[in-house]
């Protein structure tokens, strides 16, 4: 069946692109698909702990890459759900220890077994984001409503352009609905008119989302959650269903102002 | 990343000033740089097309007929030769009674006084057709043409003019080398930096229409940009 590959990054840390990969990566496994998220923040894993299965690593991304394992001995298999896998990092190693053509080879030895294969890059724009977008048919990128980190975004698809891997797709991480309300949000319209990428996603900012990190328990899975409900679309937009943004102000005009930007499309 | 392919003919040094082209020539046999030269503009036929061209032949001591085989040859190839440059009193004089500028200098003042919207005549410009994203950086001899955005954290810096065909919000040089004839147009602009020669537009300038900056008086004036 041959997955798409594709790749989460955002050039700057904290904004979520471990949060989203678990995310979306559940979110696409509970819709039937077959998933392998792949942790390339190598030194600093965290896709293990997101998703709970830490307590069940055994070989990692660099024992398959060094030869140690085969690679499905390195497929840690959800909990929840039988079609979705996790290769972790590794924790005691660094980046230079993986090579782009390596990730390529990796991915490809697993591609024709899986619908999607998720790889979480580690921040920054030096060798371990070489490795994780080398092998990406496609790329999204998660940022915050903030300069710092729409600045790094911009870099980042630039870079991923470069590489010819783009165009990216959006998501914009930690939406305040309180802020829409009070109508401060007004730079949401700035970032995507300086971004010039397609909006996959608009999640906002809940405190399910920690509660739910801190237990394992992806917030994709929480049905009351709306930043679960904004992932559970995100995963819907990436299997190509039109699936309508959700209303963060009740008074829709922050929709407004989004689709003004962006045609009807999302 | 892209290789240009390995073929083996010689390179030239060319280098725009207002609307003459200036070459370069290396010492060695005379007939054979010739040649070379020649060859080298019959590839390159469209640009070269109806050029202006002056030639540095460096030290070289020409004779008059070799002056005039470079010019007729240079004809074939619908090129004027406007000046050749030397150290050699020789040349000089012989390229004088061909009627032929000897001076740089002059060259830069007697063809710059035309105003226009590439001061170079746009010969010697560069494009872009994508939007310069942040860490992309431009440095060019000439001007530069950008169609899409100019973000923050991208820099373009032009010793000629800079049109953008989008919004200008990071930084943008023109006439870098102290050229206050260049100009800058946007559709609009929100910039971090924006500079013509050594005069800096004041910070938190934000125009949302086209707009077309020149420089008046060491100061800068901006207009609308209708063309």
């Amino acid at each position: 069946m041959a997955a798409r590959i594709i790749t989460i990054t955002s050039g700057k840390g904290g904004v979520g692109k471990t949060t989203a990969t678990a995310n979306i990566g559940v979110g696409l496994a509970e819709m039937g698909k077959k998933v392998t998220c792949i942790d390339s923040d190598i030194g600093l894993r965290n896709l293990d702990v997101v998703l709970g299965l830490e307590n069940r690593i055994v070989y990692d991304l660099v024992d398959v890459i060094e030869g140690h394992c085969r690679v499905n001995q390195a497929m840690i298999r959800d909990k929840r759900f039988e079609n979705l896998f996790l290769i972790p990092a590794a924790q005691t190693r660094e980046k230079n220890s993986v090579t782009p053509a390596e990730m390529v080879n990796l991915c490809e030895s697993i591609r024709e077994e899986m619908d999607f294969i998720l790889i979480d890059s580690p921040a920054g724009i030096e060798g371990g984001f070489k490795n994780a977008i080398a092998p990406a048919d496609e790329a999204i990128v998660v940022t915050n409503p903030d300069v710092s980190a729409v600045r790094d975004a911009d870099r980042i698809i630039g870079l991923i352009e470069a590489a010819e891997k783009g165009p990216a797709r959006l998501i914009l991480n930690r939406i305040n609905p309180e802020m829409i309300k009070r109508g401060d949000m007004m730079e949401a319209g700035d970032v995507l008119e300086l971004l010039a990428i397609k909006l996959l996603g608009v999640v906002p900012d809940d405190e399910h989302v920690l509660i739910s990190t801190n237990k394992g328990q992806p917030v994709v899975l929480n049905q009351k959650s709306r930043a679960g409900q904004a992932f559970r679309n995100i995963a819907a937009r990436i299997t190509g269903s039109e699936v309508p943004f959700l209303d963060m102000s009740q008074k829709d005009d922050f929709m407004t102002r989004l689709s003004k930007v962006f045609g009807k499309e999302g | 990343m892209i290789e240009t392919p390995k073929v083996k003919v010689r390179e030239f040094k060319i280098k725009g000033i207002r609307d003459v082209l200036m070459v370069f020539l290396e010492d060695g046999e005379w007939e054979e740089e010739l040649m070379d030269l020649l060859t080298y503009i019959r590839e390159r036929k469209e640009f070269f097309n109806s050029a202006k061209l002056a030639v540095d032949v460096g030290e070289r001591k020409l004779k008059a007929t070799q002056i005039a085989d470079l010019r007729d040859g240079l004809a074939e190839q619908a090129v004027s030769l406007v000046a050749i440059f030397s150290g050699s009193v020789q040349t000089k004089n012989n390229a004088r009674t061909f009627g032929l500028e000897t001076d740089p200098e002059n060259i830069r003042i007697t063809s710059g006084k035309k105003m226009q919207l590439l001061p170079d005549g746009g010969e010697n410009a560069i494009m872009y057709s994508h939007t310069l994203r942040s860490g992309a950086k431009v440095n060019y001899s000439g001007s530069v043409m950008v169609v899409g955005d100019v973000n923050p954290g991208a820099e373009v810096i032009a010793e000629g003019s800079v049109l953008v065909w989008g919004c200008i919000r990071g930084k943008v040089v023109a006439g870098s080398s102290g050229d206050e004839r260049a100009v800058i147009c946007a559709l609009e602009i929100k910039p971090l930096q924006l500079r013509i020669a050594n005069n800096e537009a004041k910070k938190g300038v934000q125009i949302k229409n086209p707009v077309k900056i020149n420089c008046q008086e060491k100061e800068l004036n901006f207009t609308e940009w209708k063309q």
